[in-house]
């Protein structure tokens, strides 16, 4: 449950201090790790 | 997305690999013994112990490198949320904590890190269900 800045239905809290006063388990934030490399930084430095 | 590595531990490694190659030179292998790393995920200000949302444990051998693409192992990895706040930067460091890899961003697509939502709670489990580097 992602809380925003709207009151939670349980405690009243809101997202920061949610978790710690209410006790009510929060899904588990889920990701992957995507990273493609930019090789710009290998490229020669342009000359003036 | 443009990622920085440390200079002495990755960048001139890399590049005395591309130079040994030109040179027809085989690169050494590593030596040394794997110890485990860790990913940090952060707000926009990550730095340090600043900005820390989530440190995720990882494998001592974190990737396979096969052809061009680096897999991350062990998943899914899962840490507890240690702070709140809004999830924008990570950095993979080493097992001291020094920083190999930094400027990662985090969002919810199009990121280097894409997280079903970037409102971190602290005491939320955050995961990370798979991860590659591809060389570009």
């Amino acid at each position: 449950m992602t809380m925003g800045d709207t009151k939670c239905p349980h405690c009243d809290g809101t997202t920061q201090e949610h978790a710690p006063s209410c006790g009510t388990l929060l899904p588990p934030i889920e990701g992957t790790i995507d990273i493609i490399e930019d090789l710009d930084e290998l490229k020669p430095e342009p000359q003036p | 997305m443009t990622v920085t590595y440390a200079t002495a531990t990755v960048k001139t490694p890399r590049m005395q690999v591309m130079a040994d190659v030109i040179a027809s030179r085989t690169p050494a292998a590593a030596t040394g013994t794997a110890t485990a790393g860790q990913l940090v995920i952060g707000t926009a200000s990550l730095s340090g112990g600043t900005g820390v949302l989530a440190t995720i444990a990882l494998p001592a051998t974190a990737f396979t490198v096969s052809g061009a693409v680096a897999t991350l192992q062990g998943v899914p990895l899962s840490a507890t949320a240690s702070a709140s706040g809004t999830a924008a930067l990570a950095e993979f460091r080493n097992n001291a904590g020094t920083t190999v890899i930094s400027g990662l961003t985090v969002g919810t697509s199009g990121s280097d890190i894409n997280l079903n939502s970037t409102s971190i709670t602290s005491g939320q489990t955050v995961t990370i269900t798979s991860g590659t580097i591809t060389h570009g």
